[in-house]
């Protein structure tokens, strides 16, 4: 059997071979490895990069009270990206499929239309969802824009579901069963958290509390994109990110409120996109 | 005169589905694609285009171009390529230089203004015409999104990895964002060989077939239909036609679901797997969903039971989900979720949802009544107050096309009066031509009344629709306002209509009167909407609009009563008696004419007059009673004869002001007695008539 652990193995050892930086994840919470800076500002300049690691993504609305053998309000992404990409990168993919065990003559693997969108970072991009056997294993994107701007070069990204592509190779019907290694489950390792971060983000959460941090981080993250601290500025607005996805899940935000509040994360985005292509020389003052 | 076949491929990464129909028409050369004026323009033959998709591959096949052509280069005028004394000028030696001919190629084309030397070249070789004109194929084509992927500065639907073009045997040699022209083709990404040479058209076919590739969409699509019309599917020709765009080679699957998601809403069970699976969902001896279904894979025949599993365990968690969402939604009343409605906007210039609803509570009343259309106000009132509450259900976020029919499930579910529930379910109807119509007295009601909101609304900021542009979809809208007033026989006024809502509307539209932009839009629509919808002869339907169309249910029963009798008689002889006054009231000078019974004269203004006024109540009473028949039966059988009698003895442009006034009067006096009651017949246009 092949490990939930050795996938993201031979996952590191293939994108290792192809001269990809191997990163680790990030430690504040996101809700997709897009929002590491080694993806966000990696992307915003024209220089060649490759770059492959875990991501933990924390999507609060996904939470099913470890009920749902697939939705999870927090889960692993393996997060790649290729710029610019080069022209087989389709088949540089399946290749990495190849290297998990996956053997692509022996089941249907397609590249259905998906358009990716991160309002919240200013982001979208064109691709695909890739299927397995009609499960949605990757997310296939070249980037067009990030943080507001238009991408000279383009970034081509590659997101796995790691636990999707676990579950596939382990014949596993949920999530929470897969084998994490020989001895332990995925399960054991995260079933409680499920049920109890499910609860807290639908059930438990202080509204006020979060709203007011929100509000807080927002405040922080503005002041030190003054001081041009960009770093610290850009990791407060992804703890802002992260406070309105709980409280979107929470179900105390409106429709109207919840634009405006993807409207004050992206501009808090946009605001470190601007600071970091100034640096690069990318545009004027 | 010997020809080939020119072939053209475009090597993608995977299309989106929806792409492929706009861009087979691009290429399928019709009179109406922008590609056919390239081939045009370069005198290439298109004697049979032949146009064919898979998700990675566009193909164009043009059959029996010639090899050569004769190709004219037209030159300076003659008086200065040539001096006094017959010799070359400096600039017809520049003209020959720059396309390397000689003096003996020239001949003298005298079809201008003036004549002109003109350069005779002749066999140049197509195949290098091609290369000039195949790149521009691919310029042309263009894609609802498009992407760049490098920096060639080329932007199409997804990346283009390859390009084949063959004429006969030989390449048609160009570039094309930094890719080369070449012979090569591929094979089904996982079945197929990779990089396959063909030869020619021909053979590049048979090689596309020996490699998995079923590069016919439209037999691809014959094949996965006949599947499955054997294995009585719910037919879903959208989910066809996007699933045929998904697959380079159909294989078939069958699996099942847990019977247990049955209980789940049919249309939540069929977006669920339409949208997310693309499997089709079969049904059971009454018609009834079973919990079967099939699906389409993208070629594999050997691994088929693992493959079926694997949808199985993905489809379950996904019912699995929408049984979540239900159940989580249904948790509350649809009541709650309405009250939620004042935080919704409905557009940023226009407030919110709530406002909306309670604006629509108004406008149903005002319809009601104006209508007489009777129904039980109190479940009116619910039912307007509920419409709009599912926008916030989970269940509607997960499936936006679900909007009303979720609404229906949880208005039966909270225990709302039957007729309630319908008319939420019905609100929205029509969604598009075709749909079903609002069949219950509520829901034609709201139905009307949210739409006719959302057209003065958007007027109101500005948003009308403009060329191919309707964001708001105000125009199918409209069509949609038609087609239920048609239907159900309801007959109201446009302009009382508007002038009821247009002040409840919120927005401040300043650039004109709206009114009358509005009147005019509906008349627009429902000149197309006729055409389209009942193919009625454009003069007839100028006949019945030209004077509005306030109460449209009538304009639809002139028309329906104008068509049927056009080639009668009596239509005929009325169309003429229009005609006839209508052309001389035209002609005078004189704007207004005063008829005056004491100055009629002559005995057949007499008789005219006589009969006119008999006619007159019997003919308003038919038109009143909607028998436009018996009508225009009567106004042709009394007027006809002894109008020819009064131009045949009476002078109508006499000298004496106040006769010849009385005159135009009478027959003006006829000609609208006829337009303003039914339609104007001199827009009517009789074959072979003088």
């Amino acid at each position: 059997m092949i490990y939930f652990q050795d996938i993201i193995e031979r996952l590191n050892k293939f994108w290792n071979s192809e001269g990809a930086v191997i990163a680790l994840s990030y430690d504040i919470e996101v809700g997709a490895g897009t929002f590491h800076p080694l993806t966000f500002f990696k992307c915003l300049d024209n220089k060649p990069w490759k770059v492959g690691y875990v991501q933990p993504s924390r999507r609060p609305a996904d939470g099913r009270y470890a009920d749902n053998p697939l939705r999870m309000q927090r889960y692993y992404q393996y997060q790649v990206i290729v710029k610019p990409a080069p022209s087989d990168i389709q088949d540089l993919y399946i290749r990495s499929l190849k290297s998990i065990g996956i053997n692509p003559k022996a089941h249907d693997i397609r590249f259905v239309e998906d358009d990716w969108e991160s309002p919240t970072l200013g982001a979208s991009g064109l691709g695909w969802e890739v299927w397995l056997d009609s499960l949605e294993i990757t997310q296939f994107t070249y980037f067009q824009q990030l943080g507001g701007f238009e991408l000279k070069t383009i970034p081509c990204e590659i997101t796995y579901g790691l636990e999707r592509i676990a579950m596939f190779l382990q014949d596993k019907d949920s999530a929470f069963e897969l084998q994490w290694n020989k001895n332990t489950t995925y399960g054991q390792m995260h079933t409680e958290g499920e049920k109890e971060s499910s609860e807290y983000n639908f059930e438990a959460l202080d509204p006020t509390m979060a709203i007011a941090l929100f509000d807080m981080y927002e405040k922080e993250s503005q002041r030190l994109i003054k001081d041009a601290l960009l770093l610290p500025a850009y990791e407060y607005m992804l703890k802002s990110s992260h406070v309105f996805n709980m409280l979107d899940a929470r179900g105390v935000i409106s429709a109207t409120e919840r634009a405006t509040y993807i409207g004050r994360v992206r501009d808090l985005a946009k605001n470190c996109a601007k600071v970091y292509m100034k640096r690069q020389g990318l545009i004027k003052e | 005169m010997s020809t080939q076949d020119l072939l053209l491929e475009i090597g993608t990464e995977e299309i989106p589905s929806g792409y492929f129909d706009h861009i087979l028409e691009l290429l399928s050369c019709s009179e109406k694609s922008s590609i056919r004026g390239l081939f045009e323009a370069k005198n290439i033959s298109l004697q049979q285009v032949l146009s064919y998709s898979t998700p990675r591959r566009l193909i164009l096949y043009i059959k029996d171009i010639p090899l050569t052509q004769d190709v004219s280069v037209l030159g300076p005028p003659s008086r200065i390529a040539y001096d006094e004394h017959k010799k070359p000028t400096k600039a017809l030696s520049a003209f020959l230089n720059n396309n390397k001919a000689n003096l003996r190629d020239l001949v003298t084309d005298e079809s201008g203004s003036e004549p002109r030397v003109m350069l005779r070249k002749r066999d140049v070789p197509n195949s290098k015409i091609l290369s000039a004109v195949l790149p521009e194929v691919i310029r042309l084509m263009d894609f609802p999104k498009t992407m760049r992927w490098d920096d060639s500065g080329i932007a199409f639907a997804r990346p283009i990895r390859w390009i084949l073009a063959l004429f006969g045997e030989k390449i048609v040699d160009f570039e094309f964002g930094g890719l080369r022209s070449s012979s090569i083709t591929y094979g089904h990404r996982f079945l197929g060989y990779k990089k396959i040479k063909a030869k020619n058209p021909e053979s590049y076919f048979k090689l596309l077939d020996k490699n998995y590739v079923a590069w016919d969409n439209e037999a691809r699509k014959s094949k996965i239909l006949s599947y499955l019309e054997k294995r009585k599917w719910r037919q879903n020709k959208y989910l066809l036609r996007e699933v045929n765009n998904l697959v380079e080679f159909p294989v078939f699957i069958e699996g099942t679901f847990k019977e247990e998601y049955l209980s789940i809403p049919s249309e939540v069970l069929l977006a669920s797997m339409s949208k997310h699976q693309r499997v089709f969902c079969l049904e059971g001896k009454s018609k009834e969903l079973s919990n079967r279904f099939i699906g389409v894979i993208n070629g594999n025949y050997g691994n088929r039971k693992q493959i079926i599993k694997n949808f199985e365990n993905v489809l379950d968690a996904r019912l699995k989900d929408a049984l979540f969402f239900y159940e989580a939604d249904t948790k509350k009343s649809l009541q709650l979720w309405a009250e939620g409605l004042n935080g919704v906007v409905f557009h940023k210039r226009l407030g919110m949802v709530a406002e909306k609803v309670d604006r629509l509570k108004k406008i149903a009343q005002f319809l009601s009544k104006a209508c007489n259309l009777d129904c039980d106000n109190s479940h009116l009132m619910r039912a307007i107050s509920l419409c709009k509450a599912d926008l916030l259900t989970q269940m509607v976020g997960e499936f936006p096309s679900l909007q009303g029919v979720i609404g229906r499930y949880y208005a039966l579910d909270s225990n709302e009066p039957e007729p309630v529930a319908s008319a939420i379910g019905e609100h929205y109807l029509p969604r598009f031509a075709d749909d079903n119509l609002p069949v219950t007295g509520i829901g034609v009601l709201t139905s009307l009344a949210d739409k006719i909101d959302n057209i003065i609304c958007y007027f109101k900021i500005g948003k009308f629709p403009k060329g191919g542009r309707d964001v708001y979809a105000l125009r199918r809208q409209a069509i949609a306002i038609m087609s239920i007033l048609h239907k159900k026989n309801l007959r109201i006024s446009l302009s009382a209509l508007f002038d009821f809502v247009y002040p409840i509307c919120p927005g401040d539209f300043n650039g004109g009167d709206l009114k009358n932009i509005f009147l005019d839009f509906f008349r627009d629509r429902f000149v197309y909407f006729c055409k389209i919808r009942f193919g009625y002869r454009h003069d007839i339907i100028e006949a019945v609009t030209d004077l509005g169309i306030d109460d449209i249910c009538n304009s639809f029963l002139k028309l329906e009563v104008l068509n049927s009798i056009i080639d009668e008689h009596y239509f005929q002889q009325s169309c003429s008696i229009v005609e006839r006054t209508f052309n001389i009231i035209k002609a005078s000078k004189e704007k207004v004419h005063n008829l005056t019974p004491g100055l009629l004269q002559e005995p057949e203004e007499k008789a005219l007059y006589k009969a006119l006024k008999q006619l007159e109540p019997i003919f308003k009473q038919y038109c009143v009673d909607r028998e436009y028949a018996e009508a225009t039966k009567l106004f042709s059988e009394s007027l006809s004869g002894l109008l020819h009698d009064f131009f045949d003895k009476v002078m109508v442009n006499v000298d004496k002001k106040d006769l010849r006034s009385n005159r135009l009067g009478l027959l003006s006096y006829i000609n609208r007695l006829y337009i303003d009651n039914i339609a104007n017949l001199s827009k009517i246009v009789f074959k072979g008539k003088t």
